[in-house]
């Protein structure tokens, strides 16, 4: 759920772009401690809220629940009043304060305080002297200090002190809890070191291009704990685009080796969400047997590591069966046919090598299933399994079913489900539902729309250079199959969880599309997103 | 009428008759109140002490009226406005809308075979929705309520939490 919120704030912030480019201008990044852990730059951020305000995202968020409960609150109606009390001694109407104040170049610097939970921010936007002093005076600043002969006023509240400053043709503001303002007072003056001459702030956003909206730069990116920047970018008023740069560090290219990826022109256009995703099988056994070799038992480890891969594949050495897959693997969640239970598949790419390692694993795996079905059928609660074996155009299939077993939980979608093996011209493909791997295996043989068909026709680019990661996901489409799930576990009156379900189909349905590209460069991970709204 | 403290002086009154012209073949009464007229005139101007007497009281009441003005004025001054929290507003609602952020993952707890497929795509989206994460988090920096106490000019060392 946190994550959806994340994902709505991110798509809140990102629909509200228009088509201001960022000038060669002020820089803030010049303006910033070389030490700040934190800049989010902002380009027109009244024109940002502006749009955000008349996007038919936020009129459709403005229905959402959580908006409500916003609009209703003490702090909404305390921050109203707070900004009529304001404008009206500033004697200028909201727009015109909004285009004065926030109309230009404006950033939050965030810099160590100790606690990476509660960094310093100071706040900063471009103004002129005049306009500085005239909001300085609306707030009932006083002059309390000076640092570098720039005057420091301060507004003093019950719970808290503002103190601002204006220097370098910007305005700054903050809650001082140590020296952050004067450590903007210094750079400002050039009198510190600044972010934007420091090699990690460059070597995160040099690649980015212009004409961003709003640029977010972190020191410390987690896991990685790396420096990384997030650009966005407009694309119309219900479109974003969206790219970001984390510097990786040099040799962590292997496993993520680029290649041009098929498996969108393969997936079918049923599939509500899908990656495609270089695959070197070789470059991971590399990296796991690395990872052992370091534990005392690594030797050991290693050992049984190979014996658990070669029981899925029978007959065949670690090598070849290495050697059999790759570049590439693909995976979707594919809607049902009719109504019926959506299906996860998976695939991956064989080699030359690869068409008899991937029948012996389909094999291997339907006489496991069968001796697991002859064990079940001797228990107090017999397990009745299916196996079968079909062909689908030039494919080969495995079909393992146990409908009695999965009827309590999944109703009438029980019928539609039964893992599936299929061995195809170039894939190996595994699925939860059979009717979703046979229009796997016809999209791979170029009978019916794909995925990257659908793409195409919605306007959408799909990679035909290499790259490490293609993803795309319609969450609009997908909360049909949410909504699915909260009926069936109303069902079984678990409510809670059917509510919460309903909660996150709503926020889906708010969202039509969102790809994302990844592509590892030697010493930093290339992305790009793209997010489309609901019209 | 006229009392005798205010009556005019006596060398006033050939000249108020002297130009009384014709109105000097007035009847005697009549002339003699026009005289009492126009002699009441300048009994209304104050003596010197009435005048000082009346500058004291003009003095009293303007540093009155002065302490009445300011007093009024300090109760009418205006609030003060934390512009911190204007900025809270018209950037608003997205800094007080955005809920915390998830704590990111510790690589060992995301360990686990089953969730390695997972791990690798979240990988690709990890990092970039940290980072805006903390750009959406970033508000909240200049909005902590708790008390503040602006440090003396150099600070608390934070040289040793430098990030890089």
């Amino acid at each position: 759920m946190r994550h959806t919120q994340l994902f709505v704030m991110t798509a809140i912030l990102a629909l509200a772009a228009t088509a201001a480019r960022a000038d060669d201008g002020l820089q803030m990044a010049d303006l910033v401690p070389a030490q700040a852990v934190g800049l989010v730059e902002i380009e027109d951020a009244a024109g940002l809220r502006q749009d955000l305000l008349e996007s038919p995202f936020w009129n459709a968020l403005q229905k959402t629940e959580a908006a409500r409960q916003w609009n209703a609150s003490q702090r909404y109606a305390e921050s109203q009043q707070r900004l009529e009390e304001f404008l009206g001694r500033l004697e200028m109407k909201k727009e015109e304060a909004l285009r004065t104040y926030l109309g230009g170049k404006c950033a939050l610097v965030l810099l160590p305080s100790g606690d990476p939970k509660k960094p310093y921010g100071v706040f900063l936007t471009e103004a002129t002297n005049s306009n500085a002093e005239r909001l300085i005076k609306a707030v009932g600043g006083l002059e309390v200090d000076r640092h570098h002969d720039v005057a420091i006023w301060e507004v003093q509240k019950e719970k808290h002190v503002d103190r601002m400053a204006f220097a370098g043709g910007v305005l700054m503001l903050t809650r001082p809890r140590a020296d952050e303002l004067q450590q903007v007072i210094d750079v400002a003056v050039g009198s510190g070191a600044a972010l934007g001459n420091e090699g990690h702030f460059a070597k995160a956003v040099d690649g980015l291009p212009g004409g961003w909206r709003v640029r977010a730069y972190a020191a410390k990116t987690p896991p990685r704990k790396s420096p990384g920047a997030v650009a966005l970018y407009p694309q119309g008023d219900d479109r974003v685009h969206a790219e970001w740069r984390i510097v990786s560090g040099a040799g962590e290219v292997g496993p993520n080796r680029p290649v041009p990826l098929h498996g969108p022109a393969c997936l079918p256009d049923s599939a509500v969400a899908a990656v495609a995703t270089c695959f070197h099988p070789e470059a991971i056994w590399e990296k796991v047997q690395a990872k052992l070799a370091d534990r005392a038992d690594g030797e050991e480890r290693i050992r049984k590591a190979k014996m658990f891969v070669r029981g899925w594949f029978p007959g065949h050495p670690m090598e070849g069966i290495l050697a059999g897959f790759g570049p590439e693997a693909a995976g979707a969640l594919v809607k049902g046919e009719d109504g019926g239970a959506p299906g996860l598949v998976g695939m991956a790419r064989l080699t030359a090598t690869g068409r008899p390692v991937a029948h012996a694993f389909k094999d291997g795996l339907a006489a496991k299933a069968m001796i697991f079905g002859a064990l079940g059928r001797k228990g107090e609660k017999p397990v009745v399994i299916n196996v079968r074996e079909e062909t689908h155009g030039n494919a080969s299939m495995v079909i393992i079913e146990a409908p009695e077993v999965l009827t309590k939980i999944l109703g009438d979608w029980a019928n539609d489900i039964g893992l599936t093996v299929a061995v195809a011209d170039d894939w190996l493909i595994v699925g939860t539902t059979p009717s979703g791997v046979k229009r796997t295996i016809d999209t791979a043989a170029g009978n019916g729309a794909s995925l990257a068909d659908a793409m195409k026709a919605a306007g959408e680019r799909v990679p035909t250079e290499p790259v490490t990661r293609w993803g795309v996901l319609r969450p609009a489409e997908g909360a049909d199959i949410v909504l699915s799930w909260a009926e069936k576990l109303l069902g079984r009156q678990r409510v809670e969880q059917a509510e919460r379900l309903t909660n996150v189909a709503e926020l889906m349905d708010l969202v039509k599309r969102v790809l994302w590209q990844r592509t590892d460069e030697p010493e930093v991970i290339h992305g790009t997103a793209d997010m489309q709204a609901v019209e | 009428m006229t009392r005798a403290s205010d009556a005019p002086n006596a060398d006033l009154r050939d000249p108020l008759l002297e130009r009384l012209g014709e109105g000097a073949d007035l009847p005697l009464d009549r002339r003699q109140a026009l005289v009492d007229r126009i002699a009441a005139a300048p009994a209304a101007q104050p003596t010197t002490r009435r005048r000082l007497g009346v500058w004291w009281v003009a003095a009293a009441a303007a540093a009155a009226a002065a302490v009445v003005a300011g007093v009024t004025l300090w109760h009418a001054r205006p609030e003060p406005i934390s512009p911190t929290a204007l900025v809270g507003d018209l950037l608003g609602p997205l800094p007080n809308f955005a809920a915390p952020a998830p704590a990111p993952a510790e690589p060992q707890q995301r360990a686990a075979p089953t969730s390695d497929a997972l791990t690798v795509l979240w990988e690709d989206l990890e990092d970039p929705l940290a980072i805006v994460a903390q750009a959406i988090e970033a508000p909240r920096a200049l909005l902590f309520e708790e008390p503040s106490e602006p440090a003396p000019a150099g600070g608390p060392d934070v040289t040793g939490t430098k990030e890089n």
